[in-house]
């Protein structure tokens, strides 16, 4: 009897220890540590979450039907992912995609089509920040069959693709979805409550599951071992919120953390200096300008073609790069980013004082001209302060004889009156909606578009460029049409591209497969 | 005895009113700030779409007029509704459950130091006057007081973990530990229930260095005030009675003394715990604490009313509470003080 109270006794102990321990059990394999400063996560919900820490995490749990080519290296080829093949409609307006077969969600139920258009239509109803998407170019998504999706656009859109390959297109398990009171219906942003949920739990295809998210803290994301292609050999990944950069650095220094994420100019220097790992660079898809109007009653000089002309040719792009940037950035030829369909660093102009100097006198401003420069007192994206870059351009300006009177304004009130078209010269910075060049040309190029009303910039041929850009497929032609838009918009010279930020992840030595890209940010599938 | 309800009862009456005018500063502050919240949230593009304007219109109530506003919000307050934060999108109330209670494990393990340090540090100070022990203490604490905390926990950070490896890095718990489960969300409270002893060791060696750099000033200042209040207690007569009568120096200091000099402490101590408790940010961003302080300059940067409320109103509710124990521990101490 004693002897067997003992076993019941032992086995459950046993038990309780196992049973406690099955939270702690986490996959074999390694454990990646991240760290990112000042992680802004909102919601770790596909469809709802805009911000810029997320997507990388989205990237690990879910997965879209296309993707960036050659691993994430390419922004301009598209491979399939979640798809296997589509076909588009000559009139370029309908989009069908074959799924692949047997792809598993984490949840375990099969991936169909009725996932992919639960998942698309929720995106839409939910009027979240992203919800815009798909509902400004989504006509309908209908479920063809098990395995065929087919969407059905408002008007031929050349960038649709791209747009499909943004993390908050993921394709989530529907019915684990509207198990926990998710929706896709027309009133999903009222009636939808699976957003708690799916902050804890992925419902994705992704090679890793979200296991918690404690905020302010980490995210953790473990493995999935049922993953439809060779499972990560990666068994956990951290992704630590680490506030203060000079503290990464001494936490990759030390082998406490794989990548680090945050580090400045400076503290990347002193990494590379110190030999303790490697830095990956990659060129984002943001953007710093400068904006001048073309409107007689706003600045009669500016108003001048030629005067514009010559202050594009005054600036010193080298030394705003090399000097103001220390080299992590590169010179964005105008306005369309550097990796993008169309953009060729060779269309870049190049400082000439000489002719900036023969232009004005041409256009009747031999002894220069005195013009305001309102700008916003913030960091611009790259982390350049703009009041920075307004002093380095005056200085620029001022050899040439235009003199800039500078005046800090508050962002909030800067932005409403840049936006509102009453400033002459101004810099400002552009983030990416998509990673398309149809998601720049449109906005600068297109007279009345968002950007170009701020100038009043209205040159038809360059409408019509950017548009037809924007309807046709071919991504030849597409090239050649921006590239001929670009050389327009730098000979019209309202918006002169500065700055295109780098972005460089401190990675330590035994840490392979990261890799830059500007959708997602970095795909841990290929980190090991 | 009922002169001291009779105190609780009007300390309680006077708080409601007090409360209530915080509430209104701090939504007319906010509102003063020429700028959308939605502006703070939403992209460019979401902004310029209206049905996504009017969705998060609607869900934050932000169409109403402001007074309006402000009524929803103090009716809700009396429910015990904070509302909920714009940016991070849970209940205020939830949001202050997940980051008080780092704050308040950071500020316990800090106050805790400065006193068990600065205490007996200012008597033996007062005690060795002019020796070289009162030297010592003075010039730690003028270090202590003077010294950034930013600057203080770079260097500790730089010295101590990256180094010499003593102390491990910013954070609460090492991300291979697994965190002990959810009870006071005091890591140090929660290991010791679920008698995980690994979870408590580290817990206690990653508090160990943010608590002695938000220790410094405060010790600092403990310090100089006891050491003052207990040369000026020495010198009264009481003291030079007690001697008179032949008891020990030690009997003098601790028994007689130190019990009137306390009180300027006590004062100090709880200005420094309302302080402590509002979240020091400098220190919380360099250790990677997420705790008050960090939640609070996040919700300010955005101008999320609601949350910016919340930790206003957390604060103040704190250093009412602190300084009402305050007053009690004066009586305590010293009989010849009255609650009227």
């Amino acid at each position: 009897m004693r002897t067997s109270l003992t076993m019941i006794a032992s086995l459950a102990i046993v038990a309780l220890l196992v049973g406690a321990g099955g939270l702690a059990a986490a996959p074999s394999g390694k454990v990646l540590v991240v760290a990112i400063a000042k992680m802004d996560i909102r919601t770790l919900d596909p469809h709802r979450q805009y911000e810029i820490s997320p997507p990388q995490i989205m990237r690990a749990a879910y997965e879209t039907l296309v993707t960036p080519g050659d691993q994430g290296r390419s922004l301009t080829k598209l491979e399939p992912l979640l798809a296997q093949s589509y076909t588009i409609s000559p009139d370029g307006k309908v989009y069908t995609f074959t799924l692949r077969r047997g792809v598993r969600f984490h949840t375990g139920a099969v991936m169909t089509a009725a996932d992919v258009v639960f998942s698309y239509r929720r995106l839409g109803n939910l009027k979240d920040n992203p919800a815009w998407l798909q509902s400004d170019h989504v006509e309908r998504i209908e479920a063809v069959d098990d395995s065929t999706v087919r969407i059905t656009l408002k008007e031929p859109n050349a960038a649709f693709l791209s747009i499909l390959t943004s993390p908050n297109f993921a394709v989530v398990d529907s019915k684990a979805v509207q198990a926990h009171n998710g929706t896709d219906a027309t009133n999903a942003d009222k009636a939808d409550k699976a957003t708690d949920w799916l902050d804890q739990n992925s419902a994705g295809t992704g090679p890793f599951v979200l296991r918690k998210w404690t905020r302010g803290v980490e995210v953790v994301l473990e493995r999935n071992a049922a993953y439809w292609r060779q499972p990560s050999p990666l068994g956990r990944i951290v992704i630590r919120d680490i506030p203060d950069p000079p503290t990464q650095l001494g936490q990759i220094a030390r082998g406490d953390v794989a990548i680090a994420q945050s580090l400045d100019a400076d503290l990347i220097a002193r990494f590379r200096q110190s030999g303790r790992g490697q830095v990956v660079e990659g060129n984002t898809l943001d953007m710093t300008y400068l904006a001048m109007t073309t409107n007689v009653t706003i600045s009669s000089p500016l108003a001048e073609r030629r005067v514009r002309q010559a202050i594009a040719y005054a600036i010193d792009y080298d030394g705003i790069i090399n000097g103001l940037m220390r080299g992590s950035a590169v010179q964005i030829p105008s306005i369309i980013p550097v990796g993008l369909l169309g953009t060729e660093p060779a269309l870049a102009l190049k400082r000439d004082i000489a002719r900036a100097k023969t232009l004005l006198q041409e256009a009747g401003y031999p002894n220069g001209f005195s013009i305001k420069m309102v700008y916003p007192t913030r960091v611009l994206v790259g982390g350049l302060s703009a009041e920075t870059l307004a002093t380095k351009l005056q200085a620029d300006l001022a050899q040439i004889g235009v003199s800039l009177q500078l005046e800090p304004r508050e962002t909030v009130t800067w932005r409403a009156d840049y936006r509102a078209g009453k400033l002459a010269i101004t810099i400002a910075d552009w983030t990416p909606d998509f990673a398309d060049s149809h998601g720049w040309a449109i906005p600068f190029a297109v007279s009345g578009a968002s950007a170009a009303k701020r100038v009043y910039y209205d040159n038809p041929r360059a409408g019509a460029l950017a548009t037809e850009a924007g309807r046709i497929t071919d991504p030849r032609r597409r090239a050649e049409l921006y590239r001929n838009l670009q050389r327009i918009l730098i000979n019209d010279a309202a918006f002169v591209g500065l700055i295109q930020p780098k972005v460089n992840i401190a990675v330590s030595p035994r840490t392979t497969g990261v890799a830059y890209n500007a959708v997602y940010f970095l795909d841990y599938y290929y980190v090991k | 005895m009922t002169n001291f309800w009779r105190f609780v009862g009007r300390r309680v009456v006077v708080t409601v009113p007090v409360l209530i005018l915080i509430t209104l500063l701090g939504f007319v502050l906010t509102y003063m700030i020429p700028a959308d919240p939605l502006a703070m949230v939403l992209s460019e593009r979401a902004m310029a779409n209206p049905e996504i304007v009017r969705a998060y219109r609607e869900r934050w109530g932000l169409d109403a007029p402001p007074h309006l506003r402000y009524l929803t919000y103090v009716r809700n307050l009396a429910r015990g509704d904070l509302g909920a934060s714009i940016a991070t999108q849970q209940p205020v109330a939830e949001d202050l459950k997940t980051f008080v209670p780092a704050t308040v494990e950071l500020a316990a393990a800090a106050l805790l130091l400065a006193v068990a340090i600065g205490v007996p540090l200012g008597v033996v100070a007062a005690v060795r006057r002019d020796r070289w022990p009162d030297h010592l203490a003075r010039v730690g604490s003028l270090a202590g007081v003077s010294m950034p905390a930013f600057w203080l926990g770079l260097l500790a950070l730089a010295i101590f973990s990256f180094r010499f490896g003593i102390a491990p890095g910013p954070g609460r718990l090492d991300p291979q530990i697994m965190p002990p489960p959810l009870w006071t969300g005091l890591l140090v409270v929660d290991s010791l229930l679920a008698r995980r002893w690994d979870a408590l060791a580290d817990a206690l060696r990653h508090l160990a260095l943010p608590a002695l750099v938000l220790a410094a000033y405060v010790m600092g200042v403990i310090t100089r005030v006891t050491r003052s209040s207990v040369l000026d207690t020495l010198t009264q007569d009481y003291v030079r009675t007690a001697r008179a009568k032949g008891a020990t120096e030690g009997a003098v200091v601790i028994h007689h003394a130190l019990r009137n000099a306390l009180i300027p402490t006590l004062t100090v101590i709880g200005l420094a715990v309302g302080n402590l408790m509002a979240g020091a940010v400098m220190t919380e961003t360099i250790f990677a604490w997420p705790g008050l302080g960090r939640y609070a300059v996040d919700a300010a940067g955005k101008l999320d009313f609601p949350a910016i409320m919340g930790v206003t109103l957390f604060v103040a509710v704190v250093y009412v509470a602190v300084n009402f124990v305050v007053d009690v521990a004066y009586v305590v101490l010293d009989p010849r003080i009255r609650l009227d």
